[in-house]
C-alpha cells in the first residue's frame, strides 16, 4: 500500500516520465490516436474518414448513435450510415469523438474490478460533462460548442492515462485522491495533453480550468468547462475525498442571470439535448 | 454588470486586497478577495458609478438568550447596512445597486451544515427585503470558496476549493474565532449595561 505522502511522489513521477516522452499507451489508445491523426490531415477526404471510422467498430457505432441524437439531428430523420453521420457531424466533431476514443482508451485493459469501476464512472463522468458543456456553450456562453465538446472530452484524459499505470504502484486507487486533486491530476493532465499536441489555445484553456476560477456569468470557454464541471450530476470518481470530511451527498446552490433568463431554466430546456448527448457518448 | 475584461480570476486574485471574516472593503479599482467557508460574502456593485464592494459575515451559531434570535438578525444586518451606507456615501444609489453572493459552505462536519445554510438563506433574505437583484450566486455543499470581486466592472469570479486541501484547516480556524470575537463583543456589551 502506498502512504499518502507518496501518492504524490508517485505522481511527479508520471508526469515527469511523461515529459520525457515517455508516454506508454495501451494498444486500443494507439489504434484510435492514429486514426485521429489521419482525420487531422487537411487533405483527408470524407470518402477515406469514413472509411478509417468504418474500420474501428466502437468509434463507427458512437459516429452513427451521435449522429441520431438530438443534440445534432434536429429533424429526427434516422441515419445508419457512416458516411452520411460523417457529412452531417463534421470533421471538427469526427475529430472530437476520435479523441473520445483515445481518452477512453487510454485506461487499457482492466486489471481488477476496482479499477474497471473508477475508469467506467469516469468515463461517465466526461462523456456527461462534455455534454453539459456543448449545451453551457450553445445556450449560455455562446462560445464554440465543438470546442467545448471537445474540451469536456479530454478534461480528465490525465485521469485515463495515471489509471493506466496504476497497476506499477500498488494502492494508488485505495484511500482518497486528495493528492491527486492537490497537484497531480494538473502535472500528469498537462504534460499528456503536450505531448498528445493538442492545440495551444486549448491547452491554455485547460491552465484556465485547472486554476478553477469561474467567472459569474461565465465568459470563457475555461469557464464553460468549470460550469459544466460544477454543475455535472455524476460526479468524477477522481474527486473522491477524506471520508471523515462533509460529504459529497452535500449539494450546492449555484445560480446566474443570463440574459433575462436565470441558468436554471436554461439548462432545464437543454435537458434533451444534453442527455441524448451523453447516452450517445457511452463507449 | 459591465463588459468583462481579458484577466482571468488568478489574475484578479494576485492584485487583490483580502478582506477576513467579520472584514468588509469598497474600491473602485483594486480587486477585492476573500476566502469563506460557511461564511457568506455579498458583493455589491453600482454600474453607474463602476464602484463596488464586498463583505464576508457569519451569523452567530449559539441561541442560548432570550435574545438571541435578534442578535443573529442584528449581526447580518449590520455586516450588510455597513456595506450598503459606505457605498452610498461614496454616491452610489440604492435602486441601482446589484449583488453577487457567495459561500454557505459545509467545510468541518455535516452537522454544521446548518450554519451554512443559514448564513445563505440570510443572504437571500436581506437582498430580497431590501430589493437589491441577486444577478449571481454559488452557496452551499461541501466546499470553501476564494471570491474575488473586481468592483470598477462588477466581475466576480468564485473557485471551489475541495475539502482536503491543507487551507481549508486555516479557513476554519479564523471563522472559528471569528464567531468566538463575537461572543466575545457580546459579552462585554452585555456587561456594560449590567453597571447600569
Amino acid at each position: 500500500m502506498i502512504k499518502q505522502t507518496s501518492k504524490r511522489e508517485v505522481f511527479e513521477e508520471i508526469a515527469k516520465q511523461v515529459a520525457q516522452g515517455d508516454l506508454m499507451f495501451p494498444t486500443g489508445a494507439q489504434v484510435a490516436l492514429n486514426l485521429r491523426r489521419a482525420l487531422d490531415d487537411p487533405e483527408c477526404h470524407i470518402l477515406t474518414a469514413a472509411k478509417l471510422i468504418q474500420a474501428e467498430p466502437l468509434l463507427s457505432a458512437r459516429v452513427i448513435e451521435i449522429s441520431n441524437s438530438v443534440a445534432f439531428n434536429r429533424s429526427g430523420r434516422e441515419i445508419t450510415d457512416v458516411h452520411v453521420a460523417v457529412s452531417l457531424l463534421g470533421f471538427t466533431t469526427i475529430r472530437s469523438l476520435a479523441m473520445a476514443l483515445v481518452t477512453r482508451q487510454m485506461a487499457g485493459q482492466s486489471k481488477t474490478r476496482e479499477h474497471q469501476e473508477v475508469v467506467d464512472r469516469l468515463w461517465e463522468h466526461s462523456a456527461h460533462v462534455a455534454s453539459l458543456a456543448r449545451a453551457i456553450a450553445r445556450h449560455v456562453t455562446h462560445v464554440d460548442q465543438e470546442t467545448a465538446l471537445f474540451a469536456g472530452i479530454i478534461h480528465e484524459i490525465g485521469g485515463f492515462y495515471m489509471l493506466s499505470r496504476s497497476e506499477e504502484y500498488p494502492g494508488l486507487l485505495e484511500d482518497d485522491f486528495s493528492e491527486w486533486l492537490e497537484g497531480g491530476e494538473v502535472a500528469v493532465g498537462r504534460q499528456v495533453l503536450i505531448r498528445l499536441k493538442v492545440p495551444q489555445s486549448v491547452l491554455a484553456m485547460m491552465e484556465s480550468f485547472w486554476d478553477g476560477f469561474l467567472a459569474m456569468p461565465p465568459v470563457t470557454l475555461a469557464d464553460t468547462l468549470l460550469l459544466a464541471e460544477e454543475l455535472a450530476t455524476v460526479p468524477s470518481p477522481l474527486h473522491r475525498v477524506d471520508s471523515k470530511s462533509p460529504g459529497s451527498e452535500l449539494r450546492a446552490s449555484i445560480e446566474m442571470v443570463i440574459g433575462e433568463e436565470t441558468l436554471t431554466l436554461i439548462l432545464a430546456e437543454a435537458a434533451e439535448e444534453i442527455e441524448s448527448l451523453t447516452r450517445a457518448l457511452k463507449f | 454588470m459591465n463588459e468583462p475584461s481579458t484577466q482571468s480570476g488568478k489574475d484578479y486574485e494576485r492584485l487583490a486586497r483580502n478582506i477576513n471574516p467579520g472584514g468588509w472593503a469598497i474600491e473602485s479599482e483594486r480587486p477585492i478577495s476573500t476566502l469563506l467557508g460557511s461564511c457568506v460574502a455579498v458583493c455589491l456593485f453600482d454600474p453607474k458609478l463602476q464602484l463596488g464592494g464586498m463583505n464576508h459575515f457569519l451569523l452567530p451559531s449559539s441561541t442560548r438568550g432570550a435574545n438571541d434570535d435578534v442578535d443573529v438578525i442584528l449581526n447580518g444586518d449590520y455586516s450588510m447596512e455597513v456595506l450598503v451606507n459606505a457605498l452610498l456615501n461614496k454616491g452610489a444609489h440604492k435602486s441601482r445597486l446589484v449583488a453577487k453572493a457567495f459561500g454557505g459552505g459545509t467545510i468541518v462536519s455535516s452537522i454544521r451544515m446548518a450554519i451554512g445554510e443559514r448564513n445563505s438563506a440570510f443572504a437571500h433574505e436581506w437582498l430580497d427585503r431590501e430589493g437589491i437583484r441577486l444577478v449571481a450566486s454559488d452557496f452551499n455543499g461541501p466546499w470553501s470558496r476564494k471570491v474575488v470581486f473586481v468592483p470598477n466592472s462588477g466581475e466576480a469570479f468564485c473557485r471551489r476549493i475541495p475539502t482536503t486541501q491543507a487551507n481549508v484547516a486555516d479557513v476554519a480556524r479564523a471563522e472559528h474565532e471569528y464567531e468566538l470575537s463575537m461572543a466575545a463583543q457580546k459579552k462585554s456589551a452585555e456587561k456594560k449595561i449590567d453597571l447600569f
